[in-house]
């Protein structure tokens, strides 16, 4: 009896005491603790996509860096358990945001933004840290759409910080050279975020918010030292080209949609572009072609709203509807989605924490039909994403941070 | 957050904390790739760079929501490029800007296709793919991280041309691989470098980034005075640092983790010397 009661108190001890000698320890080694920090603990979603024939839903996840999948028709307001989770170094998948289902193959694919400016292919029933299916390095950094061409078996990225639309053989990987390039003045490209390949109607369309700059050669080579150091992985010693001063060529532009031929390759101009004030374009995310119904949705992130034209609209032409208004709980929506077998629009909030599912002919301050939830409800959102700088100022006791 | 924006936070936020204020919205001239940004206490004003479309922005100090900059530095004969970082000096109201082979500094009320008051480019200068800087108007020093020589370049602040820099902070002992952002203390002339170590994007391993605090006078292979290191930092890949002397906090911004850290700043200076 009393060997046991020496053993609970020794085995008590070493538990209550634990902590606190690692804590004395770390101090020591200066290994200090922070006394605060603010991290967001839950999924943020950014982008989504549907195969409503295997019921399942995908989405991007930039804040934990993960790619998951959860049951389309799923019903609940917890917090929703998923099918599969993608995630780890292994995995490769980092700060993700575009992504696009191939129901054929069973595949998902997503790119990662601003760090390993990879797309990733993995099969539908992939999870855990497991390495992709296979590997594309389309751009040094900050690809951001990606869209699937099943009928041509293609596949189309955007790369934000060099105005491009790079398209490849489906089942390109590695260093493998797109097949075509839409790139240049004349494009109309800018800071390039969602891309739609209408196969249908041969057509491209690219939702460009409003920076723009004529991109150097050596920002559009995945292997150039720049582009490892981004990554982090450079071998800084090996010489690389000096870039001398040149007359900045910077400027702004109107957020747009742009449209080009689905062949069009190098500095092609649009065979129509949306812009203007009528169209309330505004930091346009996710683009999506209803080829059924001609109809372009567009995630309109400035306004919280989700933009709906005619196809082929043109020039300063305004919406044919839009959903917007405190009850659709859209703010500052990234992705978006049209489920035409189920007749269902999905856009994401990542702010609150949810993907949003809508009628497909929803208009006005209408609310979702169902949601998905990848935290609580009404749980506080930092909002940090791949940031860069912290800033200080003591008058109002803040903390400053860009994204 | 795939959003551009900046977010701003109450000091002692912690936890799943939202800001307290955000900038953003199509008026404000954001892209989703600030990734510096300076706080002008005496003018309260904020400034950030925006790479991708070759622009400074400066907005008032309590800007909110989808607000304009008051500012803008934009055009032919700024030579920005790749600008995405910046530091601020409101004792000469000079706003400096590493690009990747030189450093321009503006006035800090330029507006429009304006030309920097002063570049430091040229062979001499050792400029190569700068990340980070910092400047000093009392001590008249600018620091940039370096790739190659790898390590922090130290200019005098009026410094002009195809010039040396005054000292060089690279070396093994150093433990520099990248220097992505800095800050200063001019009282104990002081550079506090954010240190990411080579790999760690892809590893996500903690404890081999750190931030490193250097003098203004060391150069050469210099290891730092004092270190932000090891795993209980929770640092993986830190970007930038703040530093609040009133309360003695230093505010250290990480890339993966998507999060900020407040550490005890009288703590990290207690550590043994070198």
């Amino acid at each position: 009896m009393r060997t046991h009661y020496r053993k609970f108190i020794a085995v008590s001890l070493l538990i209550v005491s634990g902590p606190a000698v690692l804590f004395l320890f770390s101090q020591l080694r200066n290994d200090l603790a922070p006394l605060r920090q603010v991290r967001d603990r839950f999924p943020v979603f950014a982008d989504v996509a549907v195969d409503p024939d295997a019921n399942i839903v995908a989405v991007t996840d930039e804040n934990l860096f993960s790619l998951r999948t959860y049951d389309r028709d799923l019903a609940s307001n917890e917090v929703a358990d998923p099918r599969t989770v993608i995630s780890g170094n292994r995995s490769r998948v980092d700060f993700v945001c575009g992504v696009a289902l191939d129901p054929i193959n069973k595949e998902i694919y997503t790119v990662n933004n601003d760090t390993a400016a990879d797309m990733l292919v993995f099969k539908y029933d992939a999870s855990g840290n497991v390495p992709a299916s296979r590997t594309l390095k389309p751009a040094p950094v900050s690809t951001w759409g990606v869209a699937l061409d099943l009928t041509n078996n293609e596949v189309g990225v955007t790369v934000q910080s060099i105005n491009k639309v790079a398209i490849y053989r489906r089942q390109a990987e590695g260093e493998e050279k797109p097949l075509r390039v839409i790139q240049g003045p004349e494009t109309g490209l800018a800071d390039p975020h969602g891309i739609f390949i209408d196969a249908q109607n041969n057509e491209i369309f690219v939702a460009n918010h409003d920076s723009y700059h004529d991109a150097v050669l050596s920002e559009d080579n995945p292997n150039s030292v720049q582009a490892q150091l981004a990554r982090g992985i450079a071998n800084l010693s090996v010489p690389t080209e000096r870039l001398e001063l040149r007359p900045s060529n910077g400027k702004y532009v109107d957020p747009s949609i742009t449209v080009y031929a689905r062949t069009a390759h190098g500095n092609a101009a649009p065979v129509r572009v949306i812009h203007g004030p009528k169209t309330g374009l505004s930091l346009p995310m996710k683009v999506f072609v209803d080829t059924a119904h001609n109809e372009l949705f567009v995630a309109n992130s400035g306004s919280n709203s989700i933009l709906v034209f005619s196809r082929m609209a043109n020039g300063d032409a305004a919406p044919i509807r839009k959903i917007e208004g405190p009850a659709t709980k859209l703010k500052k929506p990234v992705g978006l989605f049209v489920d035409t077998k189920n007749d269902e629009i999905w856009a994401t909030s990542p702010e609150l924490h949810m993907a949003m599912v809508y009628r497909r002919t929803a208009q006005g301050n209408a609310a979702p039909l169902r949601i998905l939830r990848s935290a609580p409800d009404e749980t506080p959102a930092p909002g940090i994403g791949n940031p860069g700088g912290i800033a200080y100022d003591p008058t109002r006791e803040q903390i400053l941070v860009p994204n | 957050m795939a959003n551009p924006r900046i977010a701003i936070f109450a000091r002692l936020a912690n936890g799943q904390a939202a800001p307290v204020r955000v900038i953003e919205g199509g008026r404000t001239g954001l892209s989703r790739t600030s990734h510096a940004i300076a706080f002008d206490e005496k003018h309260d004003e904020i400034v950030v760079p925006n790479p991708l479309a070759e622009a400074v922005l400066t907005f008032r100090g309590n800007a909110s929501g989808d607000e304009a900059p008051i500012r803008r530095i934009q055009g032919q004969r700024t030579f920005l490029q790749e600008n995405d970082e910046l530091a601020l000096d409101n004792v000469h109201d000079e706003i400096i800007v590493p690009t990747r082979q030189a450093i321009l500094v503006f006035s800090r009320l330029a507006d429009g296709n304006v030309a920097p008051l002063r570049i430091i480019a040229g062979p001499k200068t050792k400029i190569n793919r700068a990340r980070g800087v910092a400047v000093d108007p009392v001590s008249n020093i600018i620091a940039v991280g370096n790739s190659d020589p790898q390590g922090i370049l130290i200019f005098n602040r009026t410094d002009e041309g195809d010039v040396a820099p005054r000292s060089i902070i690279s070396g093994p002992k150093t433990g520099i691989y990248t220097t992505k952002g800095f800050t200063i203390i001019p009282d104990r002339k002081e550079l506090i470098a954010t240190v990411e170590a080579r790999g760690v994007q892809v590893t996500r391993n903690l404890g081999e980034s750190f931030v490193g605090i250097w003098n203004y006078t060391d150069n050469g292979d210099v290891p730092p005075k004092a270190t932000i290191k090891g795993e209980a930092t929770m640092l993986i890949a830190p970007r930038g640092a703040a530093l609040d002397l009133t309360h003695q906090e230093i505010f250290v911004i990480d890339k993966v983790q998507n999060a900020f850290f407040a550490y005890n700043w009288q703590k990290i200076l207690q550590v043994t010397p070198r």
